[in-house]
């Protein structure tokens, strides 16, 4: 399994994690641009879940058929 | 031993027994039995069912009995109706019956009617049997501990494929509005009757096996209507829900009482469409997360930065405050310096010039007074001095009016009028002293003057 692959329970949780961060300014101005591009990437992911179809539970979902 | 001779035809002898029977189970009465096979046949509309019972597991009777075609359609539907269960394998039933024997088919009961409060009792002890026995083991509020998914992504279904509940379930969640991507697996079983509880229990042990595969599990059923949920009291299937480690939700949909297994399972919903929504739901909350997250990034990193924008502005203003602030600060300051050197200074010129002022005016004063104590010295020499020049002169003028006086007295003329002479030798005075014989001397007399030779001295 591709080690980019997160759970969309972390994904969440690290998002939240990040805006909460951003939110209450316990973030420096250097590390914003990092963060908010890896919240970006997050809610991609996120967003991917809800609305996509993962390849991973197919291929799962097929294997049992057989 | 007895007589070989005397011997019966079978017909004879079944016949007697039937005759026996008919005398001493001549009325109906009630039985108590466990259906253990309804042996129906759809042809004809009987039934043959197995009646047993059982004793610890171990049957210790056992029995065939009839149920002709009328009486079984009327005796199942009154069954049905008020048990909602199905007349089917395994239910414990009270039945008057009539003991029958015939020679042709030996003995039978023949079942004319139902008791169904007694299976209803019955159904309603197993499950208040059921419920106590879960909550004694701590199961009835396990599965609704299990962690929830935050996002119910991957469901897995028991149900049946054509049945209205689960056409009702899948098109909830393929059909939603927000187009999210629900992923379903099915996994077939029979879902009422007493068989269900062996299905369901089975196919729970299939994903179970795969559970990390999905999030959830959904047994759905519907449009099957309110007959054989029993299945879903008995503690077999209850336990088998309760100890799942992923949530079960259920959507069966019936009216009645809830079952064991509904009020056991994570989540309940009447419907499936209900439960189909209730995922959904789940879906929608995970949205609003990432929505408000992705507004909070955009307004919060904004905000850092808007303020970072302010804190430097506002530290640039108090610099620049600051700044004028010393200026004006050293400047007033200066300004003070000036004004108090102008001041202190102007104090210095005028104080010196009032020294001044008051020097000359006390040099004035001084030199005035001087002069007119000169002025009265010399006004007092003056008048002293007139007086003394004019005491002098009074004094002076009897002097010499004295002088006169002696002087008119020593006048030789005077003198030389009372007769004395004047002896000089070459014009000067002489007394005697240097004369010698022969000198020529001058005598004087008042009248006359004349020459003379010496002749002789004499000393006095």
């Amino acid at each position: 399994m591709a080690k980019k692959v997160i759970k969309y329970e972390d994904a969440i949780l690290e998002l939240e994690e990040i805006v909460d961060k951003i939110e209450n300014a316990d973030i420096s101005v250097d590390e914003l641009s990092e963060k908010v591009k890896r919240a970006s990437e997050l809610i991609k992911i996120c967003k991917d879940v809800l609305h996509k179809t993962d390849a991973e539970v197919q291929k799962i979902l097929a294997g049992m058929d057989k | 031993m007895p007589d070989i001779n005397q011997h019966h035809s079978l017909f004879e002898v079944l016949s007697s027994v039937q005759r026996m029977f008919e005398r001493y189970w001549n009325k109906p009465i009630w039985v108590k039995a466990e259906l253990a096979k309804i042996n129906f046949y759809p042809h004809s509309g009987h039934a043959y069912p197995l009646l047993v019972e059982k004793k610890s597991g171990k049957t210790v009777a056992e029995i065939r009995s009839t149920v002709w075609a009328t009486t079984f359609k009327r005796i199942t539907s009154k069954f049905e109706s008020v048990t909602k269960k199905e007349f089917s394998d395994g239910i414990e039933l009270l039945l008057l019956v009539e003991v029958r024997y015939t020679p042709n088919y030996g003995l039978t009961l023949n079942i004319i009617d139902v008791d169904p409060t007694y299976t209803l009792g019955a159904m309603e002890r197993e499950r208040q049997q059921t419920i106590k026995k879960l909550k004694a083991d701590n199961l009835f509020s396990k599965n609704k501990s299990v962690e929830f998914s935050i996002l119910p992504k991957r469901v897995a279904v028991i149900s049946v494929e054509t049945s209205k509940g689960f056409r009702d379930f899948i098109e909830t969640l393929d059909n939603n509005k927000n187009s999210y991507k629900v992923e379903y697996k099915l996994f077939p079983a029979l879902l009422q009757g007493d068989k269900a509880i062996e299905s369901i229990r089975r196919q729970l042990d299939v994903i179970r096996q795969q559970n990390a595969s999905f999030d959830v599990v959904a047994i759905i059923r519907g449009g099957g209507g309110e007959v054989g949920l029993s299945c879903y009291d008995s503690f077999s299937l209850a336990s088998a829900v309760a100890q799942f480690p992923l949530p079960i939700l259920t959507g069966i949909g019936h009216a009645t009482n809830l079952t064991v297994v509904e009020m056991i399972s994570y989540e309940n919903m009447i419907t499936p469409t209900a439960l189909g929504n209730f995922i959904l739901d789940k879906f929608e909350s995970f949205d609003t997360r990432i929505l408000n997250a992705e507004s909070n990034l955009t307004y919060f990193s904004e905000k850092i930065i808007r303020d970072e924008h302010s804190t430097l502005n506002g530290a640039a203003v108090v610099i620049d405050n600051y700044v004028k602030l010393l200026l004006q600060k050293e400047s007033f300051l200066i300004e003070k310096i000036q004004s108090s050197i102008q001041i202190s200074g102007g104090g210095v010129l005028k104080k010196q010039s009032e020294l001044i002022n008051n020097l000359s005016i006390d040099l004035k004063y001084i030199l005035k007074e001087k002069l007119q104590k000169q002025n009265f010295v010399l006004d007092m020499m003056y008048s002293k001095l007139k007086t003394d020049i004019l005491t002098g002169l009074k004094s002076k003028n009897q002097n010499l009016e004295n002088i006169e006086g002696k002087v008119k007295l020593l006048n030789p003329n005077n003198v030389l009028k009372r007769g004395y002479s004047i002896t000089r030798i070459n014009g000067k005075v002489e007394v005697g002293i240097d004369l010698k014989p022969g000198d020529v001397i001058d005598i004087e007399t008042y009248k006359a003057n004349i020459k003379s030779r010496v002749e002789k001295i004499l000393k006095k």
